[in-house]
């Protein structure tokens, strides 16, 4: 019974001041409230994971795109224009709620929540660490996919429902691309769960921990499948729709593609479910070539021991975590005021609280005389570290790719994708195979 | 019978089927009887999902919901006119016939004595990581003609409904 | 473990397959009918997935396996012979198909 969830107690007196609920919370009996929480916390925790990213991602890719274009991208709200991103948001999200009149009621509000639960549905099986993981499925992969399979269907319909011939144009273009690399999508991935031996997330990262065999390094699938790694990112920013493939919202032709009647909340929901989208196909690629969590080398240990802190490495320790509690604490400051467009960033201000912040704890530090800091511990920040720096290498990559190259056209784009793609992921698949059978 | 979480999303998605199938009938607009149609295979999937079967659930969503309701949005643009209506033919005689029908089944569902037959059932594979592996060795294992079979017919499908798609258009060309 | 009887799913298909011959016997449209020959597929797939959970063996999963693939292989014919039907005819309505040759 105490094995539940955390704060049962709580919640069984929350649920009983509800009465009719309250019932049907008692009726659900353990496993079911258990199932209903677990549903809960999966919701909130991945939700939170990704959105932060969904503020990142967007702000890492005006900046570079900026430097590309010898401009210096958002600097004006928050800290180097890092809030810019809350700011439309929030700009978006207070505008006039605007449907067509002619446009079909339903379809035009069924597209746009089916595309944002879809794209949230398939943040549950993607796990950051060996730990943090929300849902570890045995399919999480193939889940993932089923959820992102909802889009071609929904993104047609939006495009049908805003009765526009723009959007019903950029429907039909959404559709035919999100099909046509869908397909060398999965066949590249099944490679993947061929050589791990099986469809679980955990899994597949965990398979990739042994040695190669040659320059230390791990084995990680790129090494085999590089063709099947390349056809999964150029397939995978293919899917988002960004701009070498950003053919169903083509601006010169179609105004916004399916976009074009969206307004408001509704336009800003699209715009997140799209860097939802890439952000999800880049942590795949480090999730199913790129070892996830692991580190490059074989030299590099997985996971680290407890680190015991004594003497005078304990004073500089605590030294820098004052100064960057103290220092985070005024950066804090200076990003959410920042949101309200008053200039505050003093420097001085900053480097007094940084150092004060250094003495403090560092005085603290002589006190306190011996710390061990926990191996999991350690081992969860490196984790979480290797598989955000990998991802956003990758990110940085899409962002490259967007501010360089120019867009192609439909035609060529969906018979690269059926006549060259799909033969060349099959021939990845033979290699797979061949790999797996060699071992 | 008590109304766990299982019984209770069971009965939840069933009556979402049963409404979305009668939405497909009832439906003005072709377009709207396609979107029901989407909904109806979700909650199938759903079904399926709660039925212990992870794997077709992944594949009712993949394969149905996102290639065939896809066809269906295709065909339905590009076949709608202003003649298209929801107009029933012979509904009198068809919906008893229907009703016929679903009463003799219920009867026979009613008449079978399913506890003792099938009293040793057990559900407790759920969320098994095994499953998935063992399902697909029996699939390779027991019907592995049937499987290539299947890849020949969905080949054949390909060509034959992407040519017979063509065909008027070379034609006319 | 779980409390979901047979009869209940069983029911459950049932009442779905009716909904399905209804539309198969009443619809004009022949898009229409085509949607619901699938309702009739998957109520009977829902059917083939129980019977094999219960029965603890992987032939009814197969078998809901191999319905699948045959719906979307018949969906695909049947709409590509729609949209020749269509450009025909100018409409998909199967009570205006009398002619079986094409009466110019």
């Amino acid at each position: 019974m105490s094995e539940r969830f955390p704060y049962e107690d709580l919640i069984d007196d929350l649920f009983e001041s509800l009465g009719p609920i309250g019932d049907f919370w008692k009726g659900l009996g353990n496993s079911g409230q258990f199932f209903l929480m677990s549903a809960l916390l999966m919701v909130g925790v991945a939700g939170l994971f990704i959105m932060i990213q969904q503020l990142i991602v967007p702000w890492v890719e005006r900046k570079v795109m900026g430097r590309m274009q010898s401009r210096r991208g958002p600097s004006y709200v928050g800290y180097a224009g890092t809030l810019q991103l809350l700011a439309d948001t929030l700009k978006l999200a207070v505008k006039q709620d605007i449907v067509p009149e002619d446009a079909d009621k339903f379809g035009f509000t069924f597209a746009i929540a089916g595309i944002t639960i879809s794209a949230s549905l398939a943040c549950a099986p993607l796990p950051f660490t060996g730990r943090i993981v929300m849902s570890d499925m045995s399919i999480g992969l193939l889940y993932i996919f089923a959820a992102f399979a909802l889009f071609p269907p929904l993104m047609f319909v939006a495009g049908w429902a805003s009765n526009s011939k723009y959007s019903l144009i950029g429907g039909f273009r959404s559709c035919a691309q999100l099909l046509a690399y869908e397909l060398p999508l999965m066949v590249a991935a099944v490679s993947a769960v061929l050589l791990a031996g099986s469809a679980n997330l955990t899994d597949i990262v965990e398979a990739q921990g042994g040695e190669l065999g040659f320059l230390w390094l791990r084995g990680w699938y790129i090494w085999p499948l590089m063709i099947g790694f390349w056809l999964f990112l150029i397939s995978g920013i293919a899917e988002t729709e960004r701009i070498p493939f950003d053919i169903p919202e083509a601006e010169a032709e179609l105004v916004m593609g399916v976009r074009t009647e969206f307004a408001g909340w509704r336009y800003a929901l699209i715009f997140f479910v799209e860097y939802m989208h890439l952000f999800i196909n880049l942590l795949l690629v480090v999730l199913l070539f790129m070892g996830g969590w692991l580190p490059f080398f074989t030299f590099m240990p997985a996971t680290l021991d407890d680190f015991v802190v004594s003497g005078i490495s304990n004073i500089f320790l605590m030294a820098f975590i004052g100064a960057g509690f103290f220092g985070g604490s005024v950066l804090a400051v200076y990003l959410l005021f920042g949101f309200f467009r008053k200039r505050i960033y003093n420097m001085k201000f900053f480097l007094i609280a940084t150092i004060s912040g250094f003495v403090l704890f560092g005085g603290l530090g002589m006190i306190i005389d011996d710390w061990t800091i926990p191996g999991e511990l350690l081992t969860e920040i490196a984790q979480l570290t290797r598989i955000f720096v990998k991802t956003y290498i990758l990110v940085f990559l899409a962002v490259w790719a967007r501010a360089a190259l120019p867009r192609v056209r439909i035609d060529q784009f969906l018979s690269i994708g059926w006549s060259k793609f799909l033969p060349l992921a099959i021939f990845n698949l033979l290699i797979a195979i061949i790999v797996a059978g060699a071992y | 019978m008590t109304l766990d979480y299982s019984l209770f999303f069971f009965l939840l998605f069933g009556c979402l089927a049963i409404i979305f199938a009668l939405g497909t009938i009832i439906a003005k607009k072709l377009m709207h009887a396609v979107l029901a149609l989407f909904l109806f295979l979700i909650s199938i999937a759903l079904l399926f999902l709660l039925l212990n079967n992870e794997y077709l659930f992944v594949i009712q969503l993949t394969l149905y919901c996102g290639g065939i309701s896809v066809l269906f949005l295709f065909a339905t643009v590009l076949t709608t006119n202003q003649h298209e209506t929801a107009d029933k033919t012979n509904s009198y005689w068809s919906g008893f016939i229907a009703f016929v029908f679903v009463l003799a089944l219920s009867l026979v569902v009613y008449s079978i004595d399913w506890a003792s037959d099938w009293a040793n059932y057990s559900l407790e594979k759920y969320g098994d990581p095994s499953l998935f592996r063992e399902f697909s060795e029996q699939l390779f294992r027991n019907y592995p003609y049937t499987v290539a079979f299947l890849g020949l017919l969905l080949l054949a499908t390909l060509i034959g409904s992407s040519k017979l798609a063509l065909k008027e258009e070379a034609e006319a060309a | 473990m779980t409390t979901i009887d047979l009869p209940i799913i069983l029911f459950t298909s049932t009442a779905l397959f009716g909904i399905g011959l209804y539309g198969v016997l009443t619809q004009k449209s022949a898009i229409r009918i085509l949607i619901s020959v699938e309702i009739l597929l998957n109520s009977a797939n829902i059917n083939f997935v129980a019977f094999s959970t219960y029965s603890e063996g992987y032939d009814g999963w197969t078998m809901a396996l191999f319905v699948m693939a045959i719906a979307a292989a018949e969906a695909a014919i049947g709409i590509a012979i729609f949209l020749n039907v269509f450009r025909r005819f100018g409409s998909v309505n199967v009570p205006s198909l009398v002619g079986l040759r094409e009466e110019v």
